[in-house]
């Protein structure tokens, strides 16, 4: 009997299994096969709300901005080597085309990833600082925007490209018409010093972009007159000591700052210098390196911030140590 | 004409394909290179001397069809655009 009676309870349960494995593929197959009826997925829906995220590639740039009604624009596609997870990041953001991508300068950790964008992702437009190079990188990926048949445009202080919903970019730097910055510190850089400065503006929001920009580039934007005030700041040149000058810090006014870098640099990005004038200046300050990808969020008046994972307060005010005594461009 | 003086490097390790190599004294700097890029042969614990030298006629054909290509992708265009809708 014992043995009946266990073959009878178990009957019970492998008849619920089965009955249960039926009923869930029957869920399943609906699901696909109202999928397939319905095509293609939503368009995604940001709610009204202007989004910009630091994605997180390492030592390098690129941020992502999707406008209130969908609109996206990329602004540098981090190193060659964070490729992969950057187009996988634009995938979770659900990004199928980009309406603007943008390269502020054609250092490799700003362009890496940008020929494999192109030819992942539909892009409608492409903005350049205008400057030539003559890297490998920077050269395919101009093959690329030609052979995708993207729009290029050359960026120019004052050019707009307009979202929606009145979310708008305005190009700060460079100068445009061969107006370069051509005089740095010694061992700074000429390209950075001309990266393309963008401010976003959504309602009474602002955000500042500012690629690998240096203080001569902070300088010449502030001589310039226009707005410079933004309640976000993208830290030029990865937290760089010679870029967020304590000047444009007060120009701007920002309430936090972001700043894009990885966490095996061997720059000593950011800078504890940089650091410092940021906490002087009262600026909440976020970090890939520590928190990951950084998601900035605005109704048109307020923002929030939200990283991928917390970091304790004070390893955030900490700033990095070059590895190598004799490197002093990322100084 | 006796050579120039080049830089010595020391292969600490193979790691796969990849040699470690040191620099200085105190193997402060240390990077890698493919095995393909060293001389056949190369082993662990071998010297090298590597030498750079400014290759101008390089740059200067990079630059040109640079050039060559951003005034194909600026064809036709009308430069003083200064609003886009996107």
């Amino acid at each position: 009997m014992a043995g009946r009676n266990t073959s009878r309870r178990g009957c019970l349960p492998v008849s619920l299994v089965l009955l249960a494995l039926v009923v869930a593929g029957s869920f399943l197959l609906y699901q696909r096969w109202g999928r397939r009826r319905e095509g293609p997925p939503p368009p995604f829906v940001t709610q009204g709300r202007l989004r910009v995220y630091a994605l997180d590639v390492g030592q390098g740039d690129s941020l992502l901005v999707i406008s209130p009604g969908g609109k996206s624009v990329l602004v540098d596609a981090g190193t060659p080597q964070s490729a992969g997870a950057m187009i996988a990041a634009l995938r979770r953001h659900r990004i199928e085309g980009l309406d603007l991508a943008v390269a502020t300068h054609p250092h490799a950790d700003h362009i890496g990833g940008m020929r494999r964008v192109l030819e992942a992702i539909p892009v409608k437009n492409f903005l350049d600082s205008g400057r030539d190079y003559t890297t490998p990188t920077f050269e395919r990926m101009l093959k690329a925007v030609r052979d995708r048949g993207v729009r290029f445009i050359a960026a120019e202080r004052g050019q707009i490209f307009e979202l929606d919903s009145g979310a708008r970019l305005e190009v700060l730097s460079p100068a445009g018409k061969g107006q370069w910055i051509t005089r740095v510190r010694e061992g700074g850089s000429v390209e950075n010093a001309n990266s393309v400065v963008l401010r976003l503006s959504y309602g009474n929001f602002a955000m500042l972009l500012t690629g690998d920009a240096e203080a001569e580039t902070e300088a010449q934007i502030m001589g310039a007159g226009g707005e410079l005030r933004a309640q976000v700041l993208k830290v030029g040149h990865h937290g760089a000591r010679y870029a967020t000058s304590a000047d444009f810090l007060a120009a701007v006014r920002p309430e936090a700052a972001l700043i894009s870098c990885g966490a095996d640099n061997k720059y000593g990005h950011p800078t504890q210098e940089t650091l410092d004038r940021l906490r002087a200046a009262q600026v909440q300050v976020y970090r890939t390196d520590l928190e990951g990808e950084i998601e900035v969020a605005s109704d048109g008046n307020g923002f929030q911030i939200q990283p991928a994972r917390q970091a304790e307060a004070a390893a955030l005010w900490q700033g990095r140590q070059a590895t190598q005594s004799d490197v002093r461009r990322g100084d | 004409m006796a050579d120039k003086p080049g830089v010595m490097v020391v292969v600490d390790r193979v790691e796969g394909k990849l040699a470690v190599i040191s620099l200085g004294e105190d193997e402060e700097v240390q990077f890698e290179l493919p095995l393909k890029y060293l001389p056949a042969g190369t082993v662990e614990g071998d010297h090298l001397r590597i030498r750079f030298e400014p290759a101008p006629e390089s740059r200067e054909r990079a630059r040109k069809r640079v050039e060559e290509l951003k005034e194909e992708l600026t064809k036709g265009q009308d430069t003083g655009q200064k609003r886009f809708k996107l």
